[in-house]
């Protein structure tokens, strides 16, 4: 007697296929399966891969390279270029302005080692539209204190160019779900319930073009991924004129650190767009996706953020806005007060308008 | 000697009313025979001053609903069941109002507390539910042996039957009588229900005072039209199969409807009944 042994889908326990009696039971749930059936769903458990992640690294080549001859020369180190003052900044500053004369400089020294960005989305809001924006976020919230409005004051409002890290690639994904669809019927005695279950394989690809993530350590990333998207039908290649009157960060974080975060959101992408191609099921449960990524490209761009700092009964609340969209984000201080009377507020109208309905009508 | 009397007194009417109830035609609002007693209180259950009171209201009921009203407390009843005895009581002794002898009759003794309604009392005091309705809210007051308080809290919720029924839409199992307290928890329970919804509804208004968040995905920069399916396989691999039992419905409880099952009593009358 010869004996097979293959997975069993439900279970997982080996199922002898007994070739006497020519049944494919498994003994442990007792369940039976089409061999057709049972053979496809242990090649694909058979075929089934590590994910792969094929960035490229990005160097001198990849990217626009080193600066050019004379570019980083001629200009004074640590001094305002128009009054010769002493400029006091952190060692990622590029860009800022003299505390003296309000100058806008730019201090090339900082940018020598580090590459030069590839491209720049310029600014297209000014300060005044992050200050009405401001106000504008700020109207139609119940639960904000009511002093805040008025007691609220900006500490301070920069514009800066943010150092992030694009990534373009190509996704070969091939993803595997567990799918079920449930009949119900029912006799005078019993109600039945069938449940079948289906092996669902999706193969296929993708491209992502220019995934930002934020590439400086001080920019919290929760707001930096909050102002996406922006408009890349308006980048440009990078020109340092493009820094003069705002602050520039260089990045601390280096595309190599950068690569998890973009996978993992464009792997969550990838699955989410698969998962809605298998239709017509009661439940889908993805079992076990690969991804491969080739022909990945990483880009450093800087991009336009507005920073506002606001100092609120001694505690600092911070927003962002998106320099080139308007969009704006922060978080907001909330009063309990206001929580609770908005709670019990709401449940007496409720509670008055479902009584009267209740009391009329029932 | 009161006791005696009025029992020959009641046997008379009996006797009376056997013969005369064909040939009696009386206005709608009054009681087909006035002068009986709407109170046989042969236990002696309650002082004259209470019946004084009882039988104040039950002249009310008469007005207001041409309703007749019946209370007796009887030890002896013959040999008959508490059933028979309440539907013959109301039947020989000429109560009721109008052609259809419409009235409710209370009957307390040693063997037991019956309902026995005649007329539009088979629909207002049903088998079904107005009896066993009232009956359960009545019945404390008289195992504690608060007879006057029992036959009071009777008239309180007649009352409110009555009322019902001169709507044209009588309480019944579709359409329940709810007391106050009732109708407080129903309230209570829709607060609890409101402070619930209301909490999660200011959470999420909360929740969105923070709009600094971490995305979760890239959708937003997948290549328009680069997503391509090179395999799509669907393949069944195998089903279970489960039953369970329907829970057997009660069918002769549920076929009642809006109806009310009544019975017919040795003088041929259909009566609703029910102890408590």
């Amino acid at each position: 007697m010869e004996a097979l042994e293959y997975k069993c889908p439900n279970c997982s326990g080996g199922i002898i296929f007994d070739s006497t009696s020519q049944n494919l039971t498994c003994p442990y749930c007792d369940t039976s399966f089409e061999i057709d059936a049972l053979v496809q769903f242990n090649q694909s458990l058979e075929n089934e891969k590590a994910d792969s992640y094929g960035w490229q690294d990005y160097t001198r080549e990849s990217g626009t390279g080193d600066w050019e001859e004379g570019e980083l020369d001629g200009i004074s180190e640590f001094r305002c270029p128009s009054c010769g003052g002493e400029i006091v900044g952190n060692p990622n500053t590029v860009a800022t302005s003299c505390v003296y004369c309000g100058n806008p400089a730019i201090l090339m020294s900082q940018l020598q080692g580090m590459y030069k960005p590839d491209y720049i989305i310029p600014f297209k809001l000014d300060k005044n539209a992050a200050k009405s924006a401001l106000i504008k976020h700020l109207r139609f919230k119940p639960l904000l204190p009511k002093s805040f409005k008025d007691e609220n004051r900006i500490e301070s409002l920069t514009g800066i160019y943010v150092p992030f890290w694009l990534f373009d690639c190509d996704v070969d994904a091939s993803i595997r779900f567990k799918a079920t669809r449930t009949q119900v019927w029912s006799d005078s005695e019993y109600r039945y319930t069938r449940t079948s279950y289906y092996l669902v394989l999706r193969d296929g690809g993708m491209s992502f073009e220019m995934v930002p993530v934020d590439g400086s350590e001080k920019m919290d990333d929760e707001y930096m991924e909050a102002i996406e998207p922006f408009d890349y039908s308006q980048i440009s290649d990078f020109k340092t004129p493009y820094l003069s009157g705002y602050i520039a960060e260089k990045y601390d974080i280096d595309a190599e650190q950068s690569k998890p975060r973009a996978n993992a959101r464009i792997k969550t992408s990838v699955e989410d767009i698969f998962r809605s191609t298998v239709k017509g099921y009661n439940t889908v449960v993805t079992e076990n996706s690969n991804i491969s990524l080739h022909d990945g490209k990483i880009h450093y761009a800087l991009l336009p953020v507005w920073m506002l700092n606001t100092k609120y009964k001694d505690k600092i609340y911070s927003f962002s806005m998106n320099g080139q969209t308007g969009r704006f984000v922060g978080e907001l201080p909330v009063s309990v007060g206001r929580f609770w009377a908005w709670t019990f507020g709401l449940t007496s109208v409720f509670t008055a308008v479902a009584s009267l309905i209740y009391l009329l009508f029932m | 000697m009161k006791k005696q009397l009025r029992l020959a007194f009641v046997a008379m009417l009996l006797f009376a009313a056997t013969v005369l109830t064909p040939f009696i035609t009386v206005a709608s609002a009054q009681p087909n025979n006035p002068s009986l007693p709407r109170i046989v209180d042969n236990s002696d259950l309650l002082t004259d001053q209470e019946e004084d009171f009882l039988l104040s209201r039950i002249s009310e009921i008469h007005a207001k609903y041409a309703f007749d009203v019946v209370f007796v407390t009887e030890n002896d009843l013959q040999g008959k069941s508490t059933r028979d005895f309440a539907d013959d009581f109301f039947d020989y002794g000429g109560y009721g109002v109008g052609d259809d002898n419409s009235g409710v009759l209370v009957l307390i003794s040693d063997e037991g507390r019956w309902i026995s309604g005649t007329g539009r009392g088979i629909m207002v005091f049903s088998s079904d539910y107005g009896i066993p309705r009232i009956g359960k809210m009545i019945a404390p007051y008289f195992d504690d042996g608060e007879y006057f308080d029992g036959f009071n809290s009777f008239l309180n919720f007649s009352d409110e039957f009555l009322k019902q029924e001169q709507t044209g839409d009588p309480y019944t199992e579709g359409n329940p009588y709810r007391t106050l307290t009732d109708k407080l928890k129903t309230v209570g329970i829709i607060a609890v229900a409101a402070f619930i919804l209301s909490l999660l509804i200011v959470s999420g208004m909360k929740r969105s005072m923070k709009t600094a968040r971490l995305r979760s995905e890239a959708g937003e920069y997948v290549v328009q039209g680069s997503f391509v399916l090179t395999r799509e396989s669907d393949t069944f691999l195998y089903s279970t199969v489960t039953r369970t039992a329907i829970p057997k419905s009660d069918s002769s409880s549920s076929s009642g409807g809006g109806g009310s099952s009544s019975h017919r009593g040795s003088s041929g009358t259909s009566h609703s009944g029910g102890s408590f």
